[in-house]
């Protein structure tokens, strides 16, 4: 099935307009944590972080599925 | 049949017997869908492959079923000109849209390189390929996530210009975002993400499909994108 992964950073709004095919949730997921993280890894190398930034997953039928912030997919020590 | 040798041309001019003997060599052409292996990896190579129509790629499977991509093969890229000396395959081949490809035997490979100047432009292509390969590397290695879309982006403008695919901006790039991501390092949420941040930049959009580069010299300068490595003449 095809989810479509929107991404959110501070009041902008990266629209997923190809999507993407996932047999279930959980791929979506995975999927989502590793979108997350690979933006994240970007910034840091650009000299900064942004936690609030969020993606919103949604189905072909326009049904949100998921909002995954930033900040929950990854594990944080030393603040 | 016109791509291969308009490819091959641009690395070396070719007499009209050479292209007669290409053209009789390369008549074993076979439609394969899209998404489909021509050769994977582990199998021992017993055709040299040539891409009429349509895109395809090399790539690798790692852990967990992720993909890297480490080229895509255009109408006129040969896979590969000795490829049958190999025991088996280090990586797979296959196609990313429906593909007509030329299925050439060892001693059809012979007969060609037995002419020097096809023999020529065989062994330039395969060096151009291995320069795509460094320039990749290096992409992955030491650009950043806008630069490497920009790079691949000014590098497919290039390459489907010389065999006279391309826009006079831009091109048709029937790649998903998903595809484009495993060639970049790239997670197409990512990918996704740099595309908007370069049409905003005033250099390049992709909309249904297509390519449209606003400003190439700025596209190349962002990119350090130097065109020399494709090694094409005029």
């Amino acid at each position: 099935m095809r989810y479509f992964f929107n991404l959110h950073e501070c009041g902008q709004i990266t629209f997923d307009e190809d999507g993407v095919d996932h047999t279930d949730i959980g791929s979506v997921r995975r999927s989502a944590i590793r979108a997350a993280r690979d933006i994240m890894a970007a910034e840091v190398r650009a000299g900064q972080l942004c936690l609030s930034c969020h993606i919103e997953v949604f189905d072909a039928a326009g049904h949100q599925v998921l909002k995954l912030p930033f900040k929950d997919a990854i594990g944080m020590t030393g603040l | 049949m016109d791509p291969i040798i308009d490819k091959l041309q641009t690395l070396g001019e070719l007499p009209a017997a050479d292209k007669l003997l290409l053209k009789t060599v390369l008549s074993d052409v076979r439609s394969v869908a899209a998404r489909k292996d021509i050769l994977r990896e582990g199998d021992k190579p017993t055709n040299v492959h040539l891409v009429v129509s349509g895109w395809c790629c090399r790539y690798n499977i790692v852990a967990e079923g992720a993909r890297q991509i480490t080229a895509f093969l255009l109408p006129g890229d040969v896979c590969n000109t000795r490829i049958t000396l190999l025991r088996q395959m280090d990586h797979g081949v296959g196609t990313l849209t429906p593909a007509k490809i030329a299925y050439i035997a060892p001693s059809e490979m012979d007969e060609l390189l037995a002419r020097p100047l096809i023999a020529r432009a065989l062994w330039m292509a395969g060096l151009v390929d291995e320069s795509a390969l460094r320039a990749w590397t290096v992409s992955l290695g030491k650009r950043d996530a806008s630069e490497r879309v920009a790079h691949l982006i000014c590098e497919l403008f290039v390459r489907l210009g010389t065999i006279g695919s391309a826009l006079a901006n831009g091109f048709d790039l029937p790649l998903t975002q998903e595809q484009m991501g495993d060639a970049l390092g790239l997670t197409p949420v990512h990918v996704n993400r740099v595309v908007r941040h370069l049409r905003e930049a005033g250099l390049m959009s992709i909309r249904n499909r297509t390519v449209e580069i606003a400003d190439f010299p700025k596209l190349q300068k962002m990119a350090s994108f130097d065109p020399g490595y494709l090694q094409t003449i005029g």
